[in-house]
């Protein structure tokens, strides 16, 4: 190195302060009767591992954005979206009916008015994903969700996953599912694995732009061969 | 080892170009998340001053999801610039429509260079995804083509920095446009602005979220600034281009983005 005093230093630049970048996540959870045990258990526990696991990731921890919205005796939003440097998962406990087609309305509704927050903060975002867990079947009127989340999913707004447990009806589940993502079933209730996998996959995504097409880690760590 | 260290892709100065009146500083440098999954650097670079007073440059970001990104995106950027050069050779565009059609038909150059490599490797285009920013100075002109993200930032002589092309409305930040898509030509921009442009800057989008301000997409001035001012008295634009990769690699720039990223300062000599 020479000792003369360098003709161009570019730390004297200084960043712009800008907003996080966010990548929303909406986690669609039955919590209906037929959820009580150990399910629900297995459940709760697997959004701790969810949440220690996506905070491993500094970055991501930072940009991963999540809400939780459950359906059972009612559909409520038990989380609102929060980063998950903040998030501490609420406990949840199971009874009544599954509204999924109300419970995926208002995720979508929720989206949107998370999407118009961003843009009046200047912060850009990622495409949102759903994660819909289910135990059953809707037993609401539920074409009219499936439709508005498969257009939206087929023109790239939303990154739509659904997962079966235990006696979910998987006919019906691909119907509202999309059509180039059907529904995988749960490996028993190895939530675990799936929380996992999803804030790995969270990751990934949040990681930066890697184009149109995300190669996601592969499932078959918790999903259940089906026939 | 420097299994933690990012890779740089610093190019060799052209001996023309020390002895030219133009001024380059730049750098492509590997993200985090690179070094860590691992992926090598998929932003590359490449410029060539004409003459005296015209000046091209290319900066492409290869696509995570395409196989050979690296490689498209090298490609891409190198046979923009080359293709500029050949067609200047034989003539030069006199009026904003000559100049915007040479940018129109130098990402059909590029697009087709891919095409041919895909056939070569026995691979499909796809593969070679890459975006591509494409800029051209002249004493009259600023001529800009554009796909996918990344930015053109310009220190005009009246003292006004500008964002002089910009990425497409792109809702969201990892869906993006590539020169290999079908129907690339009528998605990308391209402009030719009659422009007395100081310096410019090229970035890819791994250098936006740091550069850009997001809730009215300007260029941040205590970022831009600072480095334009010192372009006119850099001697050795190696060890400058050096400096600016160290910079880029550094916490203070990697606590906001992990993604590759690449900045090209372009200037003129103090006279």
């Amino acid at each position: 190195m020479s000792d003369e005093s360098p003709d161009f230093d570019a730390k004297v630049a200084s960043v712009a302060e800008n907003p996080e970048q966010r990548c929303p996540c909406i986690l669609l959870l039955d919590v209906s009767g037929s959820m009580d045990g150990a399910p629900i258990n297995q459940l709760n526990a697997g959004l701790h591992t969810f949440r220690d696991s996506i905070r491993k990731n500094e970055l991501a921890s930072m940009r991963v954005e999540v809400a939780i919205l459950t359906f059972g005796k009612v559909v409520e939003l038990k989380q609102d979206f929060i980063t998950v440097d903040q998030f501490n998962p609420p406990l949840l406990s199971a009874r009544g009916q599954t509204p999924m087609g109300a419970a995926i309305n208002l995720a979508l509704d929720k989206l949107e008015e998370r999407k118009q927050i961003y843009k009046q903060a200047g912060i850009s975002y990622f495409r949102p994903w759903v994660f819909l867990i289910t135990d059953g079947e809707p037993t609401d009127e539920w074409h009219s969700a499936a439709t508005r989340i498969q257009a939206m999913e087929e023109r790239k707004g939303v990154t739509f996953f659904v997962v079966g447990v235990d006696k979910a009806n998987l006919t019906t589940l691909a119907q509202i599912a999309p059509k180039n993502r059907p529904p995988v079933k749960l490996n028993g209730l190895d939530f675990a694995s799936m929380f996992i996998w999803l804030s790995s996959s969270l990751g990934k995504v949040s990681d930066s732009k890697i184009g149109a097409q995300v190669a996601l880690p592969p499932t078959s760590d918790w999903t259940a061969i089906t026939a | 080892m420097t299994a933690d260290q990012p890779q740089i892709s610093l190019y060799p100065i052209d001996p023309d170009l020390a002895a030219s009146k133009w001024i380059v500083v730049g750098a492509s440098v590997q993200g985090t998340s690179h070094i860590k999954i691992p992926l090598p650097c998929q932003d590359a670079h490449a410029y060539k001053a004409i003459n005296a007073s015209i000046f091209v440059a290319a900066v492409a970001d290869g696509l995570g999801s395409a196989v050979y990104a690296q490689a498209g995106a090298q490609l891409a950027a190198a046979s923009a610039v080359a293709f500029v050069e050949q067609q200047l050779a034989a003539e030069t565009p006199g009026d904003e429509a000559g100049w915007v059609q040479l940018a129109r038909d130098c990402f059909l150059a590029a697009c087709a260079r891919l095409e041919a490599e895909a056939q070569k490797d026995q691979a499909v285009l796809r593969d070679y995804s890459t975006t591509l920013i494409l800029a051209i100075l002249t004493p009259d002109w600023l001529v800009t083509g554009h796909i996918g993200d990344g930015v053109v930032v310009a220190s005009l002589e009246d003292g006004d920095l500008v964002l002089a092309s910009q990425p497409m409305n792109e809702e969201y930040v990892n869906v993006t446009y590539p020169l290999t898509m079908p129907d690339m030509i009528h998605i990308a921009e391209f402009k030719a602005s009659p422009a007395k442009v100081k310096a410019l800057a090229l970035l890819s989008d791994g250098m936006q979220h740091v550069s850009i301000r997001t809730v009215d997409h300007t260029p941040h001035p205590p970022f831009f600034e600072p480095l334009f001012r010192q372009l006119p008295g850099v001697k050795d634009m190696h060890k400058a281009s050096q400096n600016l990769a160290e910079f880029m690699a550094s916490e203070q720039i990697c606590a906001h983005t992990d993604d590759d990223k690449t900045l090209l300062l372009i200037g003129r000599q103090r006279v």
